[in-house]
């Protein structure tokens, strides 16, 4: 039982708690400080540790084991969760508290299981607490966003049961493996749709941008880096080498980028190359060689710090201005220096830029492509790696911080100490990644061949075709002004014409309940009409007695019994007297 | 920073890189298409240029909507 204490996602609920539950001034000391002992516990896990807990009828849940895929994957969800807890921890809302930490805590439950329901335990949690961060923003919009983010969830993550237990159930192993190799069954497709609408895979992509757009400023942070990433390192750890997978992540890639291109508000820009960052590493996982799955678990290290660090940014401008359209804003290096400069460093990283950590990562995987003969997926990665560089140092870099017109955007709201500090850490663990990048391949889990970042031709690939990219950029400046407006993406499908479909159903329903209704009610009184007097039928003169039935119409003369009973008494006594 | 300036650093950069490109470093590998002079430059403008052809004058135009099609802002009691 001790053992399960020092589980680090046990010990992040825990924290989440006892935030709920204490006074303000403590609830900012748990969440800063809390997380470190996560962070402790999560560096200090053994490879090979093995813990299980008593289920039923002797089944048991193996609710930690640790090898270096899941390392490396719990240690940066507890760097993320102390990174995040400092951000939010100026936070008022106790719920907001418990849930960004319970969900924190029910990521590293998923990296940590070892069989399959323990992962689907923690996996269907994950949902339940996260939406949370989407309803605390309190709005109509929020709530309703958070019900179609959970209706997805609950889709994806009941796939995903069903296809656990026909696994089961076909004799499959209880501890979760590759399963590629295996028969590609019913239980196969339906784990794979029901990770894939966690990873956010068209067409079940939409449901990111619009919960994590309407979620709270500290609780999108959380959001933007563990549902995916989670989702990726099942896919490393289940379906690795899928070819169909990999095609699913260039498209992504391209898919997020192509759409951030077109979007005015920071979040939902930002969201989008969630999906978009996501396919590089659900690519790699599909590549199935161990440089690209390396790269795949690099780049979700890396994407952590970055994408968190442009959340805290885009965070911290709605924070301090209340403007969340990139329209609508302007010359915030003058106004917001600090902030100015964790974004670059993000977006660099997040662009591949050398010197930050995207590019000790992202290069993995594009080159593992190349490497494996994968040609089409290295351009495609490549001309998706442009789209980013475009859409965020470029889009939304320019439009937001170096454009001199500001807009009349005025700071209402210093933004607070401890967000600073968040975001320092998260800018400096971005800049330290990526001159040292011996400090994250260390501790990659996959055997392969040694990645160097920094040859000469790698440097040079990227300095040429980022440099270049800029050109058309500044050819088409005024094209690029994003102007206020929403992207219609696969959530129109149920958010439009499934609405109406739904509608038009349930009218067509109600009309033909209520005719059915009117038809029985008909049906009843003609049969209550005809059965209310069984003599019409049974009378010799049916057409003359259409009324109601009346007893009197046909009860017979007192006469007829009499004459009868005299009749047979007449004949009994006859009968009697000529016998006797 | 004007565009000129933007202009002429991209080319002083591309100049500088394209000529240590010319000293020997460049990529090896299976494919053929990346490995000719100056396909990163290429790649990089073509790239770009297509994804901004593409997302906003044939996506935009299809795809995008006012910011209330599926709700209208008087909807958020924020």
């Amino acid at each position: 039982m001790s053992e399960i204490l020092m589980h680090p996602g046990i010990i992040l609920i825990l924290v989440g708690l006892l935030a709920m539950l204490a006074p303000k001034s403590i609830r900012k000391l748990l969440l800063a400080v809390g997380p470190l002992a996560a962070l402790y516990f999560a560096f200090n896990l053994q490879l090979g540790t093995d813990v299980s807990i008593d289920f039923v009828r002797g089944y048991k849940l193996g609710v930690i084991h640790v090898d270096k895929l899941s390392w490396i994957f719990t240690f940066i969800f507890s760097v993320l969760a102390l990174i995040s807890g400092i951000y939010a921890c100026h936070n008022e809302n106790r719920m907001e508290a418990l849930c960004a930490m319970s969900y924190a805590g029910c990521a590293i439950g998923v990296t940590l299981a070892k069989d399959w329901l323990t992962l689907i335990f923690f996996w269907e949690a994950m949902a339940v607490t996260s939406v949370f961060l989407v309803w605390c923003r309190n709005s109509k919009v929020s709530r309703r966003a958070g019900f179609r983010y959970l209706l997805v969830h609950m889709l994806g993550g009941n796939l995903l049961l069903a296809g656990i237990f026909l696994h089961l159930g076909h004799g499959g192993d209880s501890n979760i493996a590759n399963l590629v190799n295996g028969p590609h069954n019913y239980a196969y497709w339906l784990m794979l749709i029901g990770i894939c609408v966690n990873v956010a895979m068209p067409p079940v992509n939409a449901w990111l941008v619009d919960a994590y757009s309407n979620s709270t400023i500290t609780g999108g942070v959380f959001m933007s880096c563990l549902t995916t990433k989670v989702a990726v390192y099942a896919l490393l750890r289940v379906f690795a080498g899928s070819e169909l997978i990999m095609w699913g992540g260039v498209l992504m890639a391209l898919y997020g980028a192509c759409y951030a291109i077109m979007e005015n508000d920071m979040r939902r820009l930002l969201a989008h190359h969630i999906i978009s960052q996501t396919g590089f590493m659900v690519a790699g996982a599909g590549i199935g060689t161990g440089l690209a799955m390396n790269g795949a678990t690099a780049h979700a290290f890396c994407d952590i710090l970055f994408k968190s660090l442009l959340f805290m940014c885009a965070g911290a401008i709605m924070y301090a201005t209340g403007v969340g359209h990139i329209n609508k804003l302007g010359n915030m290096a003058k106004k917001l220096p600090f902030v100015c400069i964790c974004f670059f460093a993000a977006a660099f990283s997040i662009s591949g830029i050398p010197l930050f950590n995207g590019f000790i990562s992202k290069a993995i995987t594009v080159n593992a492509a190349y490497a494996a003969g994968q040609g089409t997926v290295y351009t495609l990665l490549e001309l998706a790696s442009i789209g980013t560089f475009l859409s965020i140092p470029l889009k939304m870099g320019y439009f937001i911080f170096l454009r001199k017109d500001d807009k009349g955007v005025e700071i209402k709201t210093q933004v607070p100490f401890n967000m600073k500090v968040a975001m320092g850490m998260g800018a400096f663990l971005c800049f330290l990644y990526g001159v040292c990048p011996g400090l994250l391949y260390q501790y990659l889990p996959f055997e392969a061949p040694a990645y160097h970042p920094f040859l000469p031709e790698h440097i040079l690939q990227y300095v040429q075709m980022l440099g270049m990219a800029m050109v058309p950029f500044m050819m088409y400046l005024s094209k690029m002004e994003p102007h206020t407006a929403i992207s219609l993406d696969t959530d129109w499908f149920y958010r439009k014409p499934f609405v109406v479909v739904v509608k038009e159903t349930s009218m067509i329903f109600c009309a033909l309940c209520s005719a059915l209704g009117n038809a029985w009610q008909v049906v009843y009184e003609k049969f209550m009409e005809l059965t209310a007097n069984p003599m019409e039928f049974l009378d010799a003169r049916p057409f003359r007695q259409r009324k109601r039935y009346n007893p009197e119409n046909y009860r017979t003369s007192i006469a007829d019994p009499m004459m009868i009973t005299l009749t047979v008494l007449g004949c009994v006594i006859g009968y009697l007297v000529t016998a006797i | 920073m004007t565009k000129k300036t933007v202009y002429m650093i991209v080319a002083v950069v591309l100049v500088l890189s394209a000529v240590a490109e010319l000293c020997g470093i460049h990529m090896h590998g299976a494919h053929w298409w990346p490995l000719p002079f100056g396909y990163n430059i290429f790649f990089g403008f073509v790239g770009c240029w297509a994804l901004i052809i593409v997302s906003k004058m044939i996506m935009a135009p299809l795809l995008q909507r006012d910011e209330d099609y599926y709700e209208s802002a008087g909807d958020d009691d924020e």
